[in-house]
């Protein structure tokens, strides 16, 4: 083949046809030999080096060298001294247009744009083997929302951030929020242990750890992973780390949190703390790379009111009364084979809730199937799988998958739905997507809803990191 | 229309653009030799081993230190050939792996450093660290060190840009 080409670009290649099929040929052809002459270089990687694009004398050499090594034990942080510390700032945004494409009771008839994620990383080097990353999300939330647990029979006005702008004017401007997505700090100690603590996303699954729209292929997440049967953010420690085993690596993530609470990212209101395992085995071989994993996490939940009261001689007490309280243990498991340029992934996950106190067991609404009481223990399930291929052309990816969800819970009907659409990447930084969506719910019918018992829409949306 | 001596040139602009095998020009050339420190205590790498060691992964030497890597400068003939041949990856798709890390909160792609000769320059100072050149650019103040046993020359090698 290499002949072949060569003969082709000899007889009939113009001075430029030549360069590019050259170029071409040292990228794609194992046997071709280089061009004899080095190669100059091009401009260094921006954050990577600072003194590559300073030449290549013994004293650049040397000073970076030296930078390399000064102060410190092993080469990791030397590496990272070099860096001076530099603060790494980058995101990803998404645009969305979404349309409902029937009557269905449970989505909004009126087509939109909206912006659905603006997340901002601050990620560092910190040196000897110590990193860290945070990852906020601003949103316009909390202008327009309904604030939680409202009837949603006599919804009440929504939430207004309107404020008066002093620096233009006092003209009206509408404030939004922030979401902490994570922020931790990890040190390195061997490639089998790594120790994080802070907030950090659930290593669970496959979606939960791709996080950011660029990296998603679809549009909307499956139900099952949207409806965080295990919680997406966790605040605590973990450990993890990896063992290469030939072509086979091992990996582990073992983790200890307060868990899910109403205000669980900074308090636990009970003295239990949740624990997270997950195991994963990753292979490649001639048929691709497949990964499996497994995860469970076990935790409580209770919320608690907090109020101060006297005692008989007239001290002060602090009360703390449980209102909530549930035990969970949920089990995930997942499979992803990347074989050249297809792609298939699924997980399953499994979700146990268990009310241990009669006292704070919720109450269940009437209905026309659930009669006054209390709510039952339950399990919710939930699966999908996925499969992508990635053309050739303009990194064109068709997707298409499916997905089941049993909440079994009181006012939430089981649903399944297929999905399918295009991933195009036309540059490495943007992606553009669209997703048809079909859902429909499963007897038997929890309730019933005026107009179709599933959901058909589509989404348009353009995801850009930067 | 092209004359004969037209002809001649642009054909030998090709084969030497092509790297054709011109004159003594040996297998070295077109092989990429592993480098590391006169004193690493790296003496060989798997090429599975080096394949996750520049995508990301934690790989540590014989003596419990973690393996740096470093890489030539973005779009370099032999940056994109040993992406190609270790990684199994164009350039785009490099490109589209570390952006993907990066926003699952992963670490960041191995330090590229532009010129080979301050290059090896570097690694000469790192014991812990590993690079790729050309066989042919080796220079003395480092060493190859063998993939999976082999050393450019051997028949078994397989690292060709």
């Amino acid at each position: 083949m290499p002949e072949l080409k060569a003969s082709f670009v000899i007889v009939f290649g113009s001075a430029t046809l030549l360069t590019l099929a050259g170029s071409a040929l040292a990228q794609t052809d194992a046997i071709a030999p280089l061009p004899p002459a080095p190669a100059p270089a091009p401009a260094p990687a921006p954050a990577a080096d600072p003194a590559a694009s300073t030449g290549s004398s013994d004293a650049e050499a040397e000073a970076l060298a030296a930078a390399l090594s000064s102060s410190s034990d092993s080469t990791a942080a030397a590496v990272a001294d070099v860096e001076e510390f530099k603060l790494n700032l980058y995101g990803f945004t998404d645009f969305t247009y979404t349309a409902t494409l029937n009557d269905f009771a449970f989505a909004s008839p009126y087509p939109t744009f909206l912006i659905g994620n603006f997340n901002l990383y601050v990620g560092a080097e910190l040196g000897h083997g110590w990193r860290s990353l945070s990852e906020v999300r601003f949103t316009y939330l909390p202008n327009g929302n309904y604030p939680r647990g409202t009837d949603p029979a006599n919804p009440p006005p929504r939430q207004d951030t309107t404020a008066y702008d002093p620096a233009d004017l006092g003209r009206p401007v509408k404030w939004g929020g922030v979401v902490i997505e994570r922020a931790w700090l990890e040190y390195t100690v061997h490639p089998l242990l790594t120790i994080q603590g802070g907030s950090w996303l659930t290593p669970y699954g496959i979606w939960n750890v791709d996080h950011g729209s660029p990296v998603i292929i679809g549009v909307r997440r499956p139900f099952v992973v949207g409806e965080e049967l295990l919680p997406a953010h966790q605040t605590g420690i973990q450990a993890y780390g990896s063992y290469l085993a030939g072509r086979t690596e091992i990996g582990y993530h073992l983790g200890l949190s307060n868990g899910r609470g109403p205000i669980d990212t900074y308090a636990d209101l009970d003295k239990n703390k949740a624990v997270t395992a997950r195991l994963s085995v990753s292979n490649d071989s001639p048929i691709g790379n497949i990964t499996v994993g497994g995860t469970l996490y076990r935790g409580r939940f209770t919320d608690r009111t907090q109020g101060y009261y006297l005692d008989a001689l007239g001290n002060y007490g602090t009360s703390y009364i449980a209102t909530a309280v549930y035990d969970e243990m949920a089990l995930a498991a997942d499979l992803r084979w990347v074989w050249e340029d297809f792609t298939l992934q699924g997980e399953f996950i499994q979700r146990d809730v268990v009310y241990p106190r009669e006292d704070v067991r919720p109450a269940a609404f009437a209905s026309a199937t659930v009669a006054n009481g209390f709510l039952a223990d339950f399990r919710s399930t939930g699966w999908y799988l996925l499969a992508a291929y990635r053309l050739p052309w303009w990194n064109i990816m068709p997707f298409f998958g499916g997905e089941s969800y049993h909440p079994n819970q009181e006012f939430i009907n089981n649903a399944n739905a297929i999905w399918g659409g295009l991933n195009i990447r036309p540059i490495p930084r943007v992606v553009l997507k669209a997703q048809y969506t079909q859902s429909w719910f499963l007897d038997p019918i929890q309730f019933a809803t005026i107009g179709e018992r599933g959901l058909k829409a589509i989404d348009l949306q353009a995801s850009w990191s930067f | 229309m092209t004359s004969r001596r037209e002809f001649l040139r642009l054909s030998a602009s090709a084969a030497f653009t092509l790297g054709f095998p011109l004159g003594t020009a040996s297998a070295q050339a077109q092989t990429l030799a592993l480098v590391v420190a006169k004193n690493s205590p790296i003496q060989q790498l798997s090429q599975y081993e080096l394949k996750k060691l520049y995508l990301g992964a934690n790989i540590n030497d014989p003596s419990g230190e973690r393996i740096i890597a470093f890489n030539q400068a973005p779009n370099s003939p032999d940056r994109v050939a040993f992406e190609q041949r270790v990684l199994g990856m164009s350039s785009e798709e490099v490109s589209r792996y570390w952006i993907d890390r990066k926003i699952r909160g992963e670490s960041g792609a191995p330090k590229a450093v532009g010129s080979v000769e301050l290059l090896q320059r570097v690694v000469s100072k790192l014991e812990h660290s590993v690079a790729y050149v050309r066989a042919d650019q080796v220079r003395p103040e480092v060493r190859i060190v063998a993939i999976d046993g082999s050393v450019p020359g051997d028949s078994g090698y397989r690292l060709y840009a």
